[in-house]
């Protein structure tokens, strides 16, 4: 059976290689549909799969939505197991900092659209991505955006399930994960999400931290040093520092000089996904009923947006 | 250039006397004073404009050298850019192309307005412009910008036309050269073949022409094409085809869920967890958790996996319509020590 489910794909090129896996596209070859094969290295788990093999699977095969990657189809070929996933040739991150290509505001609007439903249905079949950042974000030919990386996600907890803190790609990591609590909620992807949208409305890393410690302050002196008040618990999480630099919250006026083109909506969206205290965040369904996406200009249509091939 | 044009009609100087004499005006009056004036007069702030009857308040740093030497078309040009500034809408905005061309003219009539019109709706269209400049101001800048790279791209392809004109006519030249070359080397060819071979006159004489045809089909000018910009791909709009409405879920929100949290449950074990320090720190909400709870134990119900099945088979298969569901077992999750007291509205 796992050698009839390989004969129905074609190898053709190697693209790329990564840590866990090699990447190869390729054709289905009954429908000459491209793909791209994703094929797990043997790592240093002595018995079984690498565990984000193991977590992708799982949660790809279960989301179906037209902006998250489509797993088509997994098998083995010996000891490895490739993962028949959709072509994507293109990233948001690689458009981002490709100076050549202006974004319109309706660009940005398409893609956070597009960002925020696909991981809304991660969140309602109860799925934390824990990775989300403009190099997981993926374009498809047609111009559409998918969620992809499913290596870190993980089912939502249940009460009194510990988790680990350290998820997420550092510069979008939330500062309840910075902090290590281990309770924490899909607030986390949502900050992900909000670190996303300045990156696309300034083509440049809102917070990019060297390391740890300074990821903290500079989250601070980018949207203020949070107070107990504010944030109830805060400084009674496990890895929040003994000192902190005391940074104001940016005034509406000043991020209006940060962000210059953003309307006003814009901004309120973006203060509402990027809120402190994880509390207080908003859920994607509130985001995507936010004025931001229904004022003018509206979001780009998928034949005008840059980075599609086709 | 006339007399009086080369005296300051303030202090009476003259280039005669200061080569280095420079104009300047004030666009509140567009009096024109010499530099010198211009420091002496306004360096210790704004002062009333010195030329007789004019009551203008003038600040030093809005002089500005005069372009034009007629003063109205000085001000025309600085209105035009004033205004232009603030209503720069695109083409590619406007459903018709009468549409644009109403906005052109309203440009138009402001500009006139501005420039004829009483001080009253001078003053209300002045008001008008700064509001709307406050209101849109993410638009005007975004579109300014578009502007600035179209101008950009404007100048590379003018740039372009000329080099490629360039290379086409030496491309030509050099084509003249080498096909007189080609003709005088055929030539030399019959003469030699006709000379040597033993061949029919005619048929050598074809085979000549043949190969000179053939070699001077060889050199074919490769032209370049053109560098396109996507601002340059005019998008088409059918104004008569309405757009469909927003969706911001794409119609897939969520179906109105079987259950309904209630605010308080009978509950001994996750209850207290809003009360944990560590949890509340973390964003933990006993209505979300419960809301999650609930949601997990109705996950797949209201799901006919059998009509799923025959539509997918059918080819029409509609992943995005029909309920959630996952492999979640429901069971599991109705721990006997979660007391969680469902009140379904079913």
């Amino acid at each position: 059976m796992n050698d009839a489910v390989m004969a129905k794909y074609t190898k053709d090129k190697k693209v790329g290689e990564g840590t866990f896996a090699v990447v190869y596209v390729g054709k289905q070859v009954k429908t000459d549909r491209k793909i791209a094969i994703k094929q797990i290295k043997e790592g240093e788990f002595k018995d079984g799969v690498d565990m984000s093999a193991i977590r992708e699977i799982k949660f790809l095969q279960e989301i179906r939505h037209a902006n998250v990657i489509e797993l088509i189809d997994v098998f083995t070929a010996g000891p490895r197991l490739s993962m028949v996933l959709e072509f994507l040739p293109t990233d948001l991150e690689g458009l981002i900092k490709d100076t050549k290509i202006l974004f319109r505001l309706g660009d940005v609007k398409a893609w956070m659209l597009m960002a925020t439903r696909g991981l809304h249905h991660c969140h309602r079949l109860q799925i934390l991505h824990r990775d989300l950042k403009p190099n997981n974000l993926l374009i498809s030919p047609t111009g559409e955006l998918k969620i992809a990386d499913f290596g870190l996600a993980r089912q939502m907890p249940n009460p009194k399930d510990k988790m680990t803190p350290t998820v997420v790609t550092r510069w979008y990591r939330a500062p309840e994960l910075l902090f290590g609590a281990r309770y924490y909620t899909p607030a986390v992807d949502v900050w992900s999400l909000g670190l996303i949208f300045a990156e696309l409305m300034l083509r440049l890393p809102y917070c990019p931290g060297e390391d740890d410690i300074d990821q903290i302050d500079k989250t601070f002196r980018a949207f203020g040093t949070p107070t107990e008040e504010e944030w109830p618990g805060l400084t009674s999480l496990p890895a929040y520092p003994k000192t902190v630099n005391k940074y104001p919250h940016p005034s509406v006026q000043e991020l209006k000089m940060r962000f210059s083109a953003a309307t006003e909506n814009g901004l309120e969206l973006f203060q509402a996904m990027t809120e402190l205290n994880p509390a207080d965040r908003v859920s994607c369904e509130e985001a995507l009923t936010a004025d931001y996406f229904t004022e003018f200009p509206r979001p780009t249509k998928l034949a005008e947006l840059p980075g599609r091939t086709e | 250039m006339s007399e009086d044009g080369d005296i300051c009609p303030i202090c009476k100087s003259s280039r005669y006397l200061n080569p280095d004499m420079k104009f300047l005006v004030n666009p509140q009056c567009y009096h024109k004073m010499c530099e010198s004036c211009v420091d002496r007069l306004f360096a210790y702030g704004p002062v009333t404009c010195p030329h007789n009857g004019c009551e203008k308040i003038l600040r030093k740093n809005k002089f500005k050298t005069q372009i034009f030497e007629d003063v109205a078309v000085e001000k025309e040009v600085d209105v035009r850019q004033r205004v232009m500034s603030v209503m720069n809408k695109r083409e590619d905005e406007f459903d018709t192309l009468n549409d644009y061309n109403a906005y052109l003219e309203k440009i138009e009539d402001s500009i006139f307005t501005l420039l004829n019109g009483t001080a009253d709706e001078k003053d209300a269209l002045t008001k008008e412009i700064e509001a709307y400049e406050k209101e849109h101001k993410a638009e005007i800048i975004a579109n300014n910008k578009l502007r600035d790279e179209e101008d950009k791209y404007e100048q590379q392809k003018e740039d372009w036309m000329k080099e490629q004109r360039k290379a086409n006519y030496l491309m030509a030249v050099e084509e003249q050269r080498a096909a007189q070359e080609d003709k005088e080397a055929a030539k030399r060819e019959l003469v030699h073949q006709l000379a040597t071979s033993n061949k029919d006159a005619s048929s050598i004489e074809q085979n000549v022409q043949k190969t000179a045809l053939k070699r001077s089909s060889a050199r074919t000018v490769n032209f370049q094409p053109m560098p396109t910009s996507r601002y340059f791909e005019k998008v088409k709009k059918e104004s008569s085809k309405p757009e469909t409405p927003f969706t911001p879920f794409n119609g897939d929100r969520q179906i109105p869920a079987l259950f309904e949290v209630q605010d308080h449950y009978d509950d001994k074990v996750i209850e207290p967890l809003a009360h944990d320090i560590q949890h509340q720190a973390g964003g933990f909400t006993l209505k979300a958790a419960y809301a999650r709870i609930l949601q997990q134990a109705f996950f797949g119900l209201g799901v006919d996996v059998q009509t799923e099945l025959l539509a997918e088979e059918n080819g029409n298969s509609n992943g995005t319509a029909v309920p959630v569901k996952t492999e979640e077992d429901p069971v599991k999750l109705e721990e006997p020590s979660i007391q969680v007291k469902v009140e379904s509205t079913v």
